[in-house]
């Protein structure tokens, strides 16, 4: 295991070298001048030109890219261009909201999603694995933006039940935390309950017709030990896979929640800093998910032995 | 039973965690304010860009501001002299001024302050080419001496548009104006706290206690200047639909500017206003690309504003009559110096006499690139309102769609269409960034070192020299009245409407003053 685990983390590096090398190119080919977004729609190109000699982008691109590199060794993701403050930092308070939003999401989506799979399953074809499935095509169908524009109509604007837009760490207390977290949770959530909905169920209905299954009930085991023990864990390597890619792209997607939301999360991050040609920040950030990536699939592959030790790498 | 007491006791512990109020319930003496951009960029020297204008406002103090009738009065100012020669102005500074950090306002400050802010602003970079010395006299009295007469000096200080001749300590505009300042010290009515500000998210400003008020009230960017609120929290909300939400349901106070199609959703909420900044606050332009076929043919771009139609424009994007103003001033409807002497493109098109102007051009088809921001709303009917007007007089038209900062990047291109240059740009304006000639960018004629577009005009450049160098009100008026004459003959650019900017708040900013910006002092009526 401890193996695994080393040479994993090794694998990382190039990779992680790799994107860094990738997103530096594509930034500098982008069109577009955040020396111009600093200096305004009206100044003059004199002026612009001293603001980009300043930030040392007149520099040839392999120096800029030496520069870059060299920086990134050295564990430094350097400083946004626009307001000066260390990458790292900027990662740093935007990553609260994020994580919070990311995990709430998948706590819901994992207490909803598998057990409504299972339930499917194991009513399969009948009256209520058609609402579960049509529910969740719906789920899956329908925008984040809607969902979340519907969900603050009703319990925020109608109802006053809960805020409209914000986000409140843990340290203003667990009741302000979790009052601002219901409404984006549930809809960032939707999506993946749908998804992880259906391929529980599809995994189940394989397991189910297992002969070990068979074997199992014809022993007399309660059908609650035949689905929870027998048939789930068995069924659960391609739901490990799925919520493994659900918990990355909750973390790296969620910028159309957090901006309806008005959540100064990582995703919100990026895409200002993509908008502004913030090349530090674009970096770091990007990086920062290569990482994230790395370690979500690390877990996942240790998990998968935990699950069915048959597995070898 | 057992099951169901626990079922009860959790929903009831639910029920007292989602309870609690909302932020925005804070006191009376709190507000939450969201305007129009992230505030990213704390320098109002180094970018012009108008969301660091209005946090320039919160904190710092001018020397003139200018009035509700459009004039500048003394603000950080106590009293000045002209001598006979109209060479040597002398001011004195109030004597109560204070920076934030406790120092008592200099005449250092202020002339380290212009010195700095005269290397980045047009206007400023005239008032220092006519000056021969400007000089810290004692702690509270500067004098400005002039090579030769000029017109604009108060209007000069008291410039309200971006970038603004704010007021810093001495230390802090020592800056390079290419460097960003890091101390945040101004003498305006709220200080800034800088341990709560997150670029892009969030800021906060403190009533500054020390801040002496003028005696009059308040009329404009002039006047008493009076703090009512002990905190403004300004937050970032991107998307306007939320922050349209959270103004009703209280977790804001202020909303910088009201969509029009989501003005709806606040008329008629109790407790919510809605006010207009006043007509023409905001202005649309066309310009075109002087460099390159087909406009660099004066009669093409004569063709052209033949075939345009303000009100197709501001149909397309206003909607609303009310809301905008058809106007062919090329330095706005808000300008004392307004006059409509050679608009056409305020009455119907005469199409006839655009497609003979084009004939005559000798026009060959060559290629228009339109530029069209998609990130932008308020310009996003523009590019096809005039590609069809184009098309309309046989021209050939390409829209070109990309976000604003590849634009922006894009319309500093001098070269042909076909190697990424371009012909058309639309763009709006705070009004009060065109009214003068002097500070007009769209005026410029100093060819390929000017303005995007490099209209070159000899001229033009003259008439805007006598405009500086003139003293009289009325010689002003009549020398501007040339300069647009001149600048229809030669199409320098199209103004396309002025259109009205509406605020939104509630009872917290009832008494705010009514100014071209959101200015969150009261109007001491």
């Amino acid at each position: 295991m401890f193996g695994i685990v080393i040479r994993r983390l090794l694998s990382a590096i190039p990779v992680v070298l790799i994107v860094a090398t990738v997103v530096f190119l594509l930034l500098r080919m982008a069109p577009g001048d955040p020396a111009r977004v600093i200096a305004g729609d009206m100044a003059s190109e004199e002026a612009v030109a001293e603001i980009r000699r300043d930030m040392g982008l007149d520099r040839s691109l392999p120096a800029q890219y030496l520069l870059s590199m060299t920086a990134l060794v050295k564990g430094d993701l350097g400083h946004s261009i626009i307001s000066k403050d260390p990458v790292t930092k900027m990662i740093g308070q935007r990553l609260g909201p994020t994580l919070s939003l990311a995990t709430a999401a998948l706590l819901l989506t994992v207490f909803i999603a598998v057990p409504l799979g299972v339930l499917s399953a194991w009513w399969h074809k009948r009256a209520i694995d058609r609402v579960i499935m049509a529910s969740a095509v719906l789920a899956f169908s329908i925008p984040a933006f809607v969902v979340g524009y519907l969900l603050i109509l009703v319990f925020s604007v109608q109802l006053n039940w809960l805020p409209v837009q914000g986000y409140a760490p843990l340290a203003d207390g667990l009741g302000r935390y979790l009052y601002h977290l219901v409404l984006p949770a549930i809809t960032l959530s939707l999506i993946f309950v749908a998804l992880i909905t259906r391929i529980t169920r599809a995994s189940m209905l394989d397991t189910l017709g297992e002969d070990f299954i068979r074997t199992a009930r014809a022993k007399g085991v309660p059908e609650r030990y035949v689905l929870g023990r027998h048939a789930l864990r068995n069924a659960a390597v391609p739901i490990v896979t799925i919520i493994g890619v659900a918990i990355t792209t909750l973390i790296s997607g969620v910028v159309v929640t957090e901006t309806i939301f008005n959540i100064p999360g990582v995703g919100r991050l990026i895409v200002d800093a993509v908008l502004a040609r913030d090349y530090p920040v674009v970096q770091g950030t990007i990086l920062f998910f290569s990482f994230i990536y790395v370690f979500v699939n690390l877990a996942i592959d240790l998990i998968y032995v935990w699950l069915d030790p048959r597995i070898r790498y | 039973m057992k099951q169901l007491k626990l079922l009860a006791g959790v929903m009831l512990s639910v029920a007292a965690l989602l309870t609690t109020p909302a932020a925005s319930a804070a006191d009376a003496t709190t507000a939450r304010i969201v305007l129009h951009a992230p505030l990213r960029v704390l320098d109002p020297v180094l970018t012009n860009g108008y969301i660091t204008r209005n946090h320039g406002y919160l904190i710092y103090d001018t020397l003139f501001a200018m009035d509700a009738k459009g004039q500048p009065e003394p603000q950080m100012v106590d009293t000045w002299k002209v001598s006979d020669d109209k060479l040597t102005y002398t001011f004195t500074l109030r004597p109560e001024l204070k920076f934030h950090d406790g120092a008592v306002v200099t005449a250092e400050d202020v002339v380290a302050s212009l010195q700095r802010w005269a290397q980045r602003d047009p206007m400023g970079m005239r008032l220092a080419a006519n000056t021969a010395a400007m000089t810290a006299d004692d702690a509270n009295t500067f004098t400005i001496k002039l090579k030769q007469p000029y017109g604009l000096i108060i209007e000069s200080l008291g410039k309200p548009g971006s970038p603004v001749p704010f007021i810093m300590p001495k230390r802090v505009a020592a800056t390079l104006p290419s460097q960003a300042i890091t101390e945040i010290i101004g003498s305006g009515p709220y200080r800034f706290v800088p341990a709560d500000f997150q670029a892009g998210v969030k800021a906060t400003y403190l009533k500054f206690a020390d801040y002496v008020p003028r005696k009059e009230p308040a009329s404009n960017f002039a006047g008493g200047k009076v703090a009512r609120l002990e905190r403004l929290e300004l937050v970032t909300i991107t998307d306007t639909q939320t922050a349209v939400n959270a103004l009703r349901s209280g977790e804001i106070d202020f909303m910088e500017d009201v969509p029009a199609d989501l003005m709806s959703q606040l008329e008629g909420v109790k407790g919510i206003s809605t006010q207009t900044y006043g007509p023409s606050t905001n202005f649309f332009t066309l310009r075109m690309n002087w460099l390159q076929p087909p406009f660099d043919n004066v009669k093409v771009r004569q063709a052209a504003l033949a075939a345009l139609n303000q009100v197709d424009y501001l149909d397309a994007q206003i909607g609303d009559p009310k809301r905008y103003q058809v106007c062919g001033a090329m330095l706005t409807c808000i300008s004392p110096y307004k006059t409509e002497v050679g608009a056409t493109q305020t009455k119907a098109p005469d199409l006839e006499r655009a497609k003979a102007l084009l004939k005559a051009s000798g026009y060959k088809g060559e290629k228009v690139v339109i530029l069209h921001p998609t990130d932008l709303p308020i310009l996003s009917s523009f590019a096809s309102v005039t590609a069809q007007a184009l098309r309309d007089i046989g021209m050939t038209v390409d829209i070109q769609s990309m976000d604003w900062t590849t634009l922006l990047s894009r319309r500093t291109k001098k070269e042909p269409v076909d190697q990424g240059g371009w012909s058309i740009v639309h763009s709006a304006f705070t009004s009060l960034d065109l009214m003068s000639p002097v500070v007009n960018p769209n005026l410029d004629g100093r060819g390929d070192v000017g303005y995007v577009g490099w209209s070159k005009d000899d001229e033009m450049e003259k008439l805007r020299d006598q405009f500086a160098a003139e003293g009289d009100f009325d010689k002003r008026r009549a020398i501007a009245e040339a300069i647009q004459k001149r600048g229809y003959d030669q199409v320098i650019f199209v103004p396309l409407g002025g259109y009205e900017k509406f605020k939104g708040y509630n009872a917290k900013f009832a008494d705010m003053v009514d100014a071209q910006l959101p200015l969150f002092w009261t109007s001491g009526k």
